[in-house]
């Protein structure tokens, strides 16, 4: 047996054991995560960009919870979530995908809520017995943001706030100019994979020079000699964690590149951003060849923050084999023309490599399906999967 | 449309705007993706030579209210980071060993809000 490197599972106890493949494939496990897992976590839904005014909403229909949610910005501009549901009958009460409202009218019989979830028509109430319209407001669900992206929790008897619940990650990426990036695009996938399995794909780089080779073939690493590339950094919490990816400081870019570092580096994608470039709240350990910045708030958020832009995954798992994935791409607002262009050569390499990773996960689920095999094996590059099968574990036997 | 389209130092790639100059990532890619080689060729080796200086001159605009001029250039400047990936990475106008485009439609803009008639769209 060769020495094997067990630096970062050593460092965080979490062992070498193959992972048992059932927790991607059997319909019982995913429903033990429905409940222990889901039904009890804070979930990012959105951002508060997406409420910019009093009055404004959205909704969220959330398959894993069998509910949908009624995501509101209040008179007091306070954004609040309701369970979509009129406390009448159960009709769904806000109808359209999003909008601006004065409030919300149940389209089945006309009961009538403010922007706060209260009660306050009625038609024809006194036929109603002992009822007081005070007690008859939306169902309220907890609702918390932090660094500006709306997270939920539909667990009544939930036991945190969404600060105790983040721990040690809701420290990170402080400072971090979210507030001058601006939404570019939201791709939504429907695809035939485990929640996990998408999730494995963004925690490791070891994928990077196979997946990418046509794509990215000399970015995220840390020279053109190198022909793997180690993450240089990276912590595991309680249930969060984050890596610093590596980026190549040889610009030896394609013809189109060269000249997009020349306007700005910061828009190439894999190359490694000079100290003085980097944003705030990024590389904690000052690696050298630094490109971009991954954290994964447990379970449903990945924010990939890189120099001029960041981008996000949300994980909204259907069923065992099946999750909708929503990947949005975030970049600086342009202060010229040029910039319009620059971010947009950002986002399109993104997203042609994006759908390079995409294209191996629907064969991996179906092969894990096949039965074949009875567990994965992880390298020491791949511990922040390990560390999510770890935390997901401890939430289904909870 | 207008006789006027490119700014003036850039009218030699007048021919190209009525194809190329599109205004959503949704129809530029499209077109990079029904094109063959040879026309992406054709506009990559006339653009690139031109693009920093593209760059340049937009560089000057303030990106609020720009001239539908400079409007136009940014639009064949993002035309042209779709066909650059096609030309330098791939080697074909799409990229290979990938999940179909169709499954991966943007939904432009700042609104992240996904509408269900999107959801029903992309089912699995």
């Amino acid at each position: 047996m060769s020495t094997a490197s067990t630096h970062w599972s050593d460092r965080f106890q979490l062992g070498t054991e193959p992972i048992p493949v059932d927790s991607v494939t059997q319909p019982e496990y995913f429903e033990r995560e429905r409940e222990k897992l889901f039904r009890r976590v804070w979930l990012n839904i959105g951002r508060e960009e997406d409420l910019p005014k009093t009055g404004s909403y959205f909704v969220k229909d959330i398959d894993v919870l069998r509910a949908s949610l009624l995501v509101v910005r209040g008179s007091d501009g306070v954004v609040r979530s309701f369970h979509n549901v009129c406390r009448h009958r159960g009709n769904r009460v806000a109808q359209a995908c999003s909008g601006s409202a004065k409030g919300f009218a149940c389209d089945f019989h006309g009961w009538a809520y403010d922007l706060e979830g209260k009660l306050v028509h009625v038609p024809d109430e006194d036929q109603f017995a002992n009822f007081r319209k005070a007690e008859h407001g939306l169902v309220p669900v907890a609702t918390e943001v932090w660094r500006g992206f709306i997270f939920v929790n539909v667990d009544p008897e939930r036991k945190e706030s969404l600060t105790e619940f983040l721990g040690e990650t809701g420290r990170d990426l402080e400072d971090y100019p979210f507030d001058s990036m601006q939404r570019m695009v939201t791709y939504v996938l429907d695809m035939k994979v485990n929640w996990k399995v998408f999730l494995d794909a963004f925690s490791e780089g070891y994928h990077v020079p196979f997946v990418h080779k046509a794509s990215i073939p000399k970015g995220f690493r840390p020279s053109d000699l190198a022909a793997l590339a180690h993450l240089p950094s990276l912590g595991l919490y309680k249930r969060h964690r984050w890596f610093s990816a590596p980026g190549n400081p040889v610009l030896e870019a394609t013809p189109s590149e060269a000249e997009i570092v020349k306007h700005d580096l910061r828009y190439t994608i894999g190359n490694a951003v000079p100290a003085e470039r980097q944003p705030k709240g990024t590389n904690r350990d000052r690696v050298p060849f630094w490109s971009f910045d991954g954290t994964i708030v447990f379970p449903n958020l990945f924010i990939g923050a890189g120099a001029a832009w960041y981008w996000t995954y949300n994980y909204w798992p259907l069923a065992v084999d099946r999750t909708i994935c929503e990947a949005r791409f975030y970049a600086e607002k342009p202060r010229t023309a040029a910039d319009f262009v620059g971010r947009e050569y950002s986002k399109l390499l993104y997203r042609d490599a994006i759908r390079e990773d995409m294209a191996r996960l629907e064969e991996v689920q179906q092969m894990l399906g096949s039965g074949a095999l009875k567990a994965m094996l992880l390298s020491d590059q791949e511990v922040l999967i390990r560390h999510n099968y770890r935390v997901v574990e401890d939430y289904v036997r909870s | 449309m207008s006789d006027i389209s490119l700014p003036k130092q850039f009218r030699d790639l007048e021919n190209f705007v009525s194809e190329w100059a599109l205004p959503t990532e949704a129809e530029r890619n499209q077109k990079r993706r029904s094109s063959s080689m040879e026309v992406l060729v054709d506009f990559y080796d006339a653009v690139l030579p031109r693009f920093g200086e593209i760059l340049s001159h937009l560089n000057g605009v303030p990106a609020e209210g720009m001239p539908a001029e400079e409007r136009r250039l940014v639009d064949l400047g993002m035309a042209f980071a779709e066909v650059s990936n096609a030309v330098e990475r791939f080697g074909q106008p799409d990229v290979p060993d990938a999940i179909e485009a169709s499954r991966m439609a943007p939904i432009e803009g700042t609104s992240g809000l996904v509408p269900r008639a999107v959801l029903r769209n992309v089912r699995a």
